[in-house]
């Protein structure tokens, strides 16, 4: 009985553990999201000084969030959104508008992605 | 440069160490949830558990990419599920019946079940060794054979048993003649056949199992029709 109470409690602990963390992952994910769509919109209108302010925003939130994004998320999936932002902030620097932008949309993909492969579908299931 | 490679490859061996030691603790508490009777006899279901839980937790030991936690959670939930499960088993003779089968008798009153050992595909020299590895060699001596749901053969030996001083040879097997068998028992063919014939057997195709114990006595099991 005692062990039975011990797996229903860390049973109990994993649902509620992952729907907080899916949560938590979701608002994270729309805060990087509304940034990087700052930045888009900043690169849109050729404003780099401010599109590269935004980047290192963006660049500290990833940092900040990282311990908690890598806990569960594939490790690569975050290097890859760093690596992306590293190059976006380049590019920037050098006021190259068009491969900023690419830039930056690849990122939104990443970005959105994220929490799309903690969602309870059949496709994550299968 | 060099001092700085080797001190990151030093720091990269430490994760690996701290991973792993982190997993041998989930998977040494996991196990411990399990409970004991899981360590010292393996049933079907607890067997799948631990041969999964060893795979789930070399994954995250190995690669650092792969989150500790997607190694943890599986295992915990195997363990909830194998909790769980044993809980409802232990409840509802049904869900027993499913998940751990029932024991099956193999030989009672002396007599090998024929289609008992076909449906568990249990052939007769694994029987037989299951008994010789359990202290009886002549199936006479044998009251009940029972192989459990473990896997594992319990014998229920006669009350009289004969103390055997060697191997009986088993001369027939499923219907056909072991002549190394034969040889070591002393024995002809032409000896087989009509001893047979004396106990009514027409061919040795009929024969189940026949064995010549030490003293020359023959002991037959005619093929179930």
């Amino acid at each position: 009985m005692k062990s039975l109470i011990i797996a229903l409690s860390i049973g109990l602990l994993t649902i509620v553990g992952s729907i907080a963390y899916t949560n938590h992952l979701e608002s994270v994910t729309e805060q990087m999201t509304r940034e990087n769509e700052i930045i888009a919109q900043a690169l849109e209108n050729e404003r780099f000084e401010e599109a590269n302010k935004s980047a290192k925003e963006l660049i500290a939130l990833v940092r900040e969030k990282r311990v908690i994004l890598d806990a569960v998320g594939n490790h690569q999936e975050l290097d890859d959104i760093e690596k992306n932002l590293c190059e976006m902030t380049a590019f920037t620097q050098e006021k190259n508008k068009d491969d900023s932008i690419a830039k930056c949309r690849v990122l939104s993909f990443l970005i959105e992605s994220l929490p799309r492969n903690f969602k309870i579908k059949i496709e994550n299931i299968l | 440069m060099r001092s700085i490679i080797s001190k990151r490859k030093v720091l990269f061996l430490l994760i690996i160490v701290f991973r792993t030691l982190i997993l041998y603790l989930s998977v040494v508490i996991s196990l411990r949830i399990m409970g004991k009777r899981q360590l010292g006899e393996l049933q079907p279901s607890e067997l799948v558990v631990a041969i999964m839980i060893s795979d789930l937790a070399s994954v995250p030991m190995q690669d650092i990419d792969i989150p500790l936690l997607s190694g943890i959670v599986p295992v915990l939930t195997l363990i909830v599920a194998e909790v769980v499960m044993s809980y409802i088993s232990l409840k509802f003779k049904w869900a027993r019946k499913i998940v751990t089968g029932s024991p099956s008798i193999v030989i009672y009153k002396g007599q090998i079940i024929e289609k008992e050992l076909e449906r568990l595909r249990f052939n007769l020299n694994d029987l037989i060794s299951e008994l010789r590895f359990n202290g009886c060699a002549d199936i006479r001596d044998v009251d009940a054979a029972v192989v459990e749901t473990s896997g594992k053969l319990s014998i229920i030996k006669k009350s009289k048993a004969k103390s055997q001083e060697g191997i009986p040879c088993m001369v027939i097997s499923d219907g056909s003649v072991n002549e190394e068998e034969l040889t070591r028992s002393g024995y002809t063919i032409g000896y087989l056949k009509e001893k047979l014939k004396e106990k009514g057997v027409k061919k040795i195709e009929d024969v189940f199992i026949a064995s010549i114990s030490d003293d020359g006595n023959l002991y037959i099991q005619i093929k179930e029709k």
